[in-house]
Order: structure tokens, then sequence, then C-alpha cells
């Protein structure tokens, strides 16, 4: 680059190494939307709960968002989500978690819909209700196949997964 | 000066000055947008290491073009 008199200015981006054991992939999350993508009155009390027949706010824990970042992997589940049992299929995530796979695990999975050979996941803010994990409403879904493995940066707010 | 009747002499000494730049800037994370401390920046024969904030500032580089490069463990070596 050119050095003139006086004050140059240079800001750079450096691209992290990942690496992606065999039999993985691992997906980095980025450029997550800081507040939730639905209005708060979605979750007062007495409010119908989109997506899920019969649910109200008001049976969730105080009607508050309790996770802000998760993701789920469909693996071929009903496209609502709700109900997925968070222990195996819902990550914790915030920005730039890297967030591993295994395929073989995925792949064992009885909802894994091995036919179309293609994953999917996206990211939601959820609501832990009395019975168990409400997803609210997905902000981003993103149908990618990593059948092969790899490193996925997602942006979440762009809406692109571009592979590393 | 006064010049006189006859031969005038002058001898005069020219100081060179150098034409020097500063470059600052901020290194981030691509994936996270986070600031990166401890990246090695080096312009020329000068290395400085960005600080907590990502920034790093070099000082007293003469006018000219240069490779600079941007070094951390972890990340892919950028050279511009």
């Amino acid at each position: 680059m050119d050095i003139i008199a006086g004050q140059n200015s240079l800001d750079v981006q450096l691209t992290p190494i990942a690496v992606a054991a065999p039999g993985t992939f691992v997906v980095i999350l980025h450029n997550l939307p800081p507040t939730p993508p639905i209005p708060i009155g979605f979750v007062q009390p007495g409010i119908p709960a989109a997506g899920i027949p019969g649910r109200t706010a008001d049976q969730w824990t105080n009607g508050v968002w309790v996770m802000p970042m998760l993701i789920f992997l469909m693996r071929g589940t009903p496209s609502s989500g709700a109900g997925i049992d968070p222990k195996e299929s819902i990550y914790q995530i915030s920005e730039g978690v890297q967030v591993v796979f295994d395929l073989n695990v995925i792949k064992a999975n009885p909802y894994y819909n091995g036919h179309s050979g293609a994953m999917g996941g996206f990211i939601a803010w959820v609501a832990q209700g009395i019975d168990g994990w409400y997803n609210l409403a997905p902000i981003q879904s993103q149908w990618f196949n990593p059948i092969d493995g790899g490193v996925f940066i997602w942006d979440m707010q762009a809406g692109t997964i571009s592979k590393q | 000066m006064q010049i006189v009747a006859g031969n005038n002499t002058l001898n005069a000494q020219m100081i060179a000055t150098v034409v020097t730049g500063t470059l600052s800037g901020t290194v981030t994370d691509a994936a996270t947008g986070r600031a990166l401390q401890g990246v090695t920046v080096t312009i020329g024969s000068t290395q400085v290491v960005t600080d907590a904030s990502g920034n790093y500032t070099i000082t007293g580089i003469p006018v000219g073009t240069y490779t600079v490069t941007f070094v951390k463990s972890g990340y892919n070596t950028l050279t511009l």
C-alpha cells in the first residue's frame, strides 16, 4: 500500500482458521441480530402463540425470553420446531461461537431425513414453557448440505452461509 | 547578506528532511467482528502489536509503497 505524508488508515479483518474433524462439520455464527425480530407484544399474557395452537404466552415462564439465541438442527423434524428436546438438538450460541456437529449422530437421529441428504437449521428466539421449550419465531433459516463436512460461516443478518 | 565590491562567498548547508506518514487502524475477526488483540502488524522493518481494542499505530514511516502484513495465530495471514 502507499504511505503518504500525514495520516494513513487501514482497518482489516482476519479470517479465523477453523478445522472440522473427520465426520463433523462446524458452523460459525456471525452477525446475530441484537433483538428479537418479532413484536414484543407477542409474548404478553393471553396472546396466542403463533405456530403453537392452544398455547398462550402466559403459559410460558413469565412470558419472558429465557434463552436469547439457540440453533436447531432440523434433521427433518416438523417445521414448527416446537417440542424438540433441547438436550439433543438445540445449542445455546452467541456471536462467534463455533458449533460442531457430528454427522454420525445426526444420521442416527430418527428424525433425520436421509433421503434428501440435506440438513438445515435456524436460529430462533426461544422461551421455556411449563412443559418444554418453544420456538417463538425463527429469524433465519439456511438449508445446506454439509454431508462432506467442513466449516461454514453463517451470517445471520445477511442471510448467507458460506463454506470456508 | 550584503554584497560588497569584489568577491563575495556564501557557503550553504542543506539538511535533508524525510517526509513520513503514520499508519493506524483496527483489526477485527472476520467471523465475529470482534476486535483482535495481539495481531502483529508489519510494515517495512517496523512491527507493532494490536492492543485490547484491536488498534495499532505505526509512526515515522517514510513515504512510499509498502507491503503490510497482519499475523495472528489461529488466523489466516493477511498481506496487503
